[in-house]
């Protein structure tokens, strides 16, 4: 997925005088904005385009912090989708004067106004003819593409849906990719399945969903009401669980017959029976069985007790256990609610789950796991198997809980993030994510499971832990380090690109080198695991620790051809400094600072490593100065004799001058011999 | 050296000492009876000699060959010149009122003095120039590497020998 983020993003330059040229034809415009198409999180601005000036575009400027749907993102860039707003290409801009950077997508521009704004500037509501003719058969159709690609859109709602002109007699939805799935949809939007999960964390999801977000704008719609607004979260889930989700939602209202019936079709509360894409375009054909009555959830003959209330319905009781977790382990052990379930329900799976529940408590508790948290997610899961699971205060689907934690990373709240630390840890993730249906588990592979595990066994070592299970769980994920957070951090690429940008501002090395970093460049590139549990389990404040997190920024830069990184050299080259600094020779200490500085203007990573070789260095400077203060001490040593030596010299002169003397001496008698014997011959 | 060691010493060289003076006297008998006269001039013009050896036996010991030979270098014309005279007990006399004589004699003692005096000095002076210029170059040498290698390199070097004491300690 990473890979495919990476394909997908294009070349993007600044334009001198302002704008970033994007894949050499897109002018993105970040201070011209269009407020009109701003996204919860994400802000519009103005595109032109250079080889077709006629054309209407806009790009959307996601947070980095914002975990976007990158998978959903690629398929929609790499193959067109109908009637939905279709981005055209991605790459990362610079905004606010270079300060920041955002991931700007170019998208086309729907022609008309959104529904929800025509809905308030229109005394009238849509009528079943506008749904019929104009609002149902486009979206229909996006769905169904939608659904052939495994995709579902997850943001249907007035205010995300644009007439195409004009003259309002086709629509568009917009996009879908700026922010978690359904994290922006009001809750009287979700089904039961979902509705139940925190916002941030409603997941993926099936078209299904998508069918059912769709009954409800409609009902906005034909009503010009938003429905259940005078409701707040828990008592319109009360009466969706209740009354089922039909009666909920329009209650006393007056529809259509036709779109009363529609409404029934896709506010079904059971997936199964929700109006599929055939009923819907016969029913815009006028084609529809006008006899259909709303569906109620099933409800129990005879109440389940629960903390003085009477519950009547499994996934109300569920709810309850979530928010009552000490007195629902407690009433879990009277095992009653496995004869309620088994014998008022016969729901027989659920009542084994319960019994499967209390008979793990000695096995987590051996495990060292939440044990009541566990028991707790074990039960909701028997009672609501298609809801989210329900663990200590998280309330995740399978595929929300990657964006569940981007948000409590983000905001780093620690209740939630000891939570998510424990859910990750233990076991009952993967069993959670065998029991569900394929569809769900999916978001949530076997591989994937194992890794968070693996992650999680190793959470105290740098590259590993909730970071790590970040990223692997939003593939599309900025890099969060804090101090390149604003440099939306995409790509491997780029984070050296951002890590030099913050090196040449006065970042350290080493300070660049955290968590956050080292988990998204092993997730994004799993080649590159082994160098950065290297770099993480070195003392980053040793020369070794600094080496070899030079040696994997350098192989980085090498392997994926990129050019001078000279803010990085530099910070490498006073990351060092101190180590060389602390060599004994001064001879090689001058010659390794020079060179280190010539190395360190280079921009090449590599050739600081290699060009400097301070390691041999060091060793060698080490192994010679060993040499040299034993040199040292024989100098002392001799120097000490020698001022030992005065009274032994006189005593060696006196001998050697006595020697000297005599032999003189000796030189001297024979001349005299010689001289006396010439004369007496003479 | 100790008292004792300087004792065992001319005890050992006391005999030597004996003998020597035993076969000269011999050989001064020898040549008294043979040659009166060049008997009277040698005794005469090695008297320092002689007393050397009485004097200060220990120093004389590694003077005298020095002493001796400088001394006979003297003796040797006067005793050639007395041959030529007629090898007399008068020409000895004669030669013997000659101060030119005496001092022709007691010059090569007097030289002998002067070099046990000055040689020894000379010789000292020069094993200790070179003692100076050998721990100049030993300290240009320490300077250099305490320029090289810091003062910590002295202090380290200190290191065995503080090492070493901590443990006899």
């Amino acid at each position: 997925m990473a890979e495919e983020n990476a394909k997908q993003a294009v070349a993007a330059t600044e334009i001198p005088g302002g704008g970033v040229l994007v894949a050499d034809r897109y002018v993105v415009l970040p201070e011209q904005r269009l407020s009109h198409f701003d996204r919860p999180e994400a802000a519009a601005c103005q595109v032109e385009d250079r080889q077709n000036p006629s054309s209407r575009l806009f790009a959307l400027l996601s947070h980095p912090a914002v975990p976007i749907r990158a998978d959903l993102l690629n398929g929609l860039i790499r193959r067109y989708c109908p009637n939905i707003v279709s981005p055209l290409c991605h790459a990362t801009v610079a905004v606010e004067g270079g300060r920041e950077r955002r991931l700007a997508v170019i998208n086309e521009a729907p022609g008309g106004i959104s529904l929800a704004q025509a809905l308030t500037e229109s005394d009238e509501p849509f009528s079943r003819a506008d749904i019929a003719s104009a609002i149902l058969p486009p979206i229909v159709d996006a769905l169904e593409h939608l659904q052939e690609r495994g995709l579902s859109h997850r943001s249907i709602h007035p205010g995300n849906m644009f007439f195409t002109g004009p003259e309002q007699s086709s629509i568009v939805l917009g996009e879908c990719y700026s922010s978690p799935p359904a994290r922006h949809l009001p809750h009287a939007y979700e089904p039961l399945e979902t509705a139940a999960a925190e916002s941030s964390a409603r997941g993926e999801d099936t078209v299904a969903a998508d069918l059912y977000n769709l009954g409800v704008s409609i009902l906005a719609l034909v009503t010009g009401e938003q429905p259940g607004a005078a409701k707040d979260a828990k008592s319109l889930f009360d009466a969706k669980i209740t009354h089922g989700s039909y009666i909920a939602l329009v209650g006393s209202k007056r529809l259509n017959p036709a779109v009363a019936t529609l409404l029934m079709g896709l506010l079904a509360d059971d997936p199964k029976r929700r109006w599929g894409f055939n009923t819907l375009r016969r029913w815009c054909d006028g084609f529809f069985d006008g006899s259909k009555k709303p569906n109620a959830p099933r409800r129990a003959m005879r109440a389940y007790v629960f903390n003085g209330k009477d519950y009547f319905h499994p996934l109300l009781l569920a709810a309850a256990f979530r928010e009552f977790p000490a007195e629902a382990r407690s009433d879990l052990m009277t095992g009653r609610l496995e004869k309620w379930l088994r014998n008022t329900l016969s729901e027989k799976q659920s009542a084994d789950a319960i019994v499967a529940a209390l008979a793990r408590l000695e096995a987590d508790n051996a495990a060292n796991e939440k044990v009541d948290a566990n028991l707790i997610a074990r039960s909701s899961l028997a009672l609501d198997p298609l809801g989210p699971l329900r663990y200590d205060d998280l309330t995740v689907t399978i595929s929300g809980i990657g964006s569940a934690l981007a948000e409590a990373l983000a905001d780093n709240v620690r209740d939630r993030l000891a939570s998510l630390n424990s859910l990750l840890s233990g076991n009952l993730l993967v069993e959670w994510t065998a029991s569900v249906a394929p569809e769900q588990s999916r978001y949530l592979p076997t591989y994937i499971c194992n890794a968070l595990q693996s992650a999680m066994r190793e959470r105290g070592r740098i590259g590993a832990g909730l970071e790590r299970c970040l990223y692997l769980l939003n593939p599309g994920l900025a890099c969060q380090s804090p101090k390149l957070r604003h440099h939306c951090v995409t790509t491997i690429p780029e984070l050296l690109q951002a890590m030099d940008w913050a090196a040449a501002k006065g970042e350290t090395l080493t300070a660049l080198f955290d968590r956050h970093v080292a988990a998204f460049i092993v997730c994004r590139q799993q080649s590159l695991e082994a160098p950065v549990m290297r770099a993480g389990r070195a003392d980053l404040s040793t020369m070794d620790g600094k080496l070899a997190l030079l040696q994997l920024l350098s192989s980085i830069q090498q392997s994926m051809d990129i050019g001078p990184l000279h803010g990085l050299t530099t910070a490498a080259a006073t990351a060092l400094q101190p180590s060389i600094d602390e060599l004994h020779s001064k001879m090689r200490r001058d010659f390794m600072t020079a060179r280190l500085k010539q190395l360190g203007e280079d921009g090449s990573l590599r050739d600081l490593i290699d060009g400097l070789d301070l390691d041999r260095g060091v060793r060698q400077d080490g192994e010679e100065y060993v040499v040299a203060v034993k040199h040292f001490q024989w100098l002392v040593r001799q120097v000490a004799l020698i001022d030992s030596q005065g009274e032994l010299r006189g005593a060696l002169a006196a001998e050697h001058g006595y020697w000297i003397a005599t032999m003189l001496a000796f030189c001297g008698l024979g001349l005299g011999v010689i001289v006396t014997v010439a004369r007496a011959m003479l | 050296m100790s008292d004792q060691a300087k004792d065992a010493g001319q005890s050992r060289k006391a005999p030597r000492l004996v003998l020597w003076l035993t076969l000269l006297t011999g050989l001064g008998l020898g040549v008294l009876l043979v040659f009166p006269a060049v008997f009277v001039i040698v005794c005469v013009g090695m008297a320092p000699s002689m007393i050397a050896v009485f004097v200060d036996p220990d120093r004389n010991l590694r003077a005298l060959p020095c002493t001796v030979a400088l001394n006979l270098a003297g003796v040797i014309p006067v005793v050639a010149l007395l041959w030529q005279q007629g090898n007399s007990l008068n020409d000895a006399t004669e030669l013997l009122h000659d101060v030119f004589i005496w001092a022709l004699m007691y010059t090569g003692v007097a030289l002998s003095m002067f070099l046990l005096w000055v040689v020894p000095v000379i010789v000292k002076a020069i094993l200790e120039t070179v003692a100076r210029h050998a721990r100049w170059r030993l300290e240009r040498a320490r300077e250099r590497m305490l320029k090289e290698w810091g003062e910590g390199i002295a202090e380290d070097a200190k290191g065995p020998a503080r090492k070493s004491a901590a443990g006899s300690s």
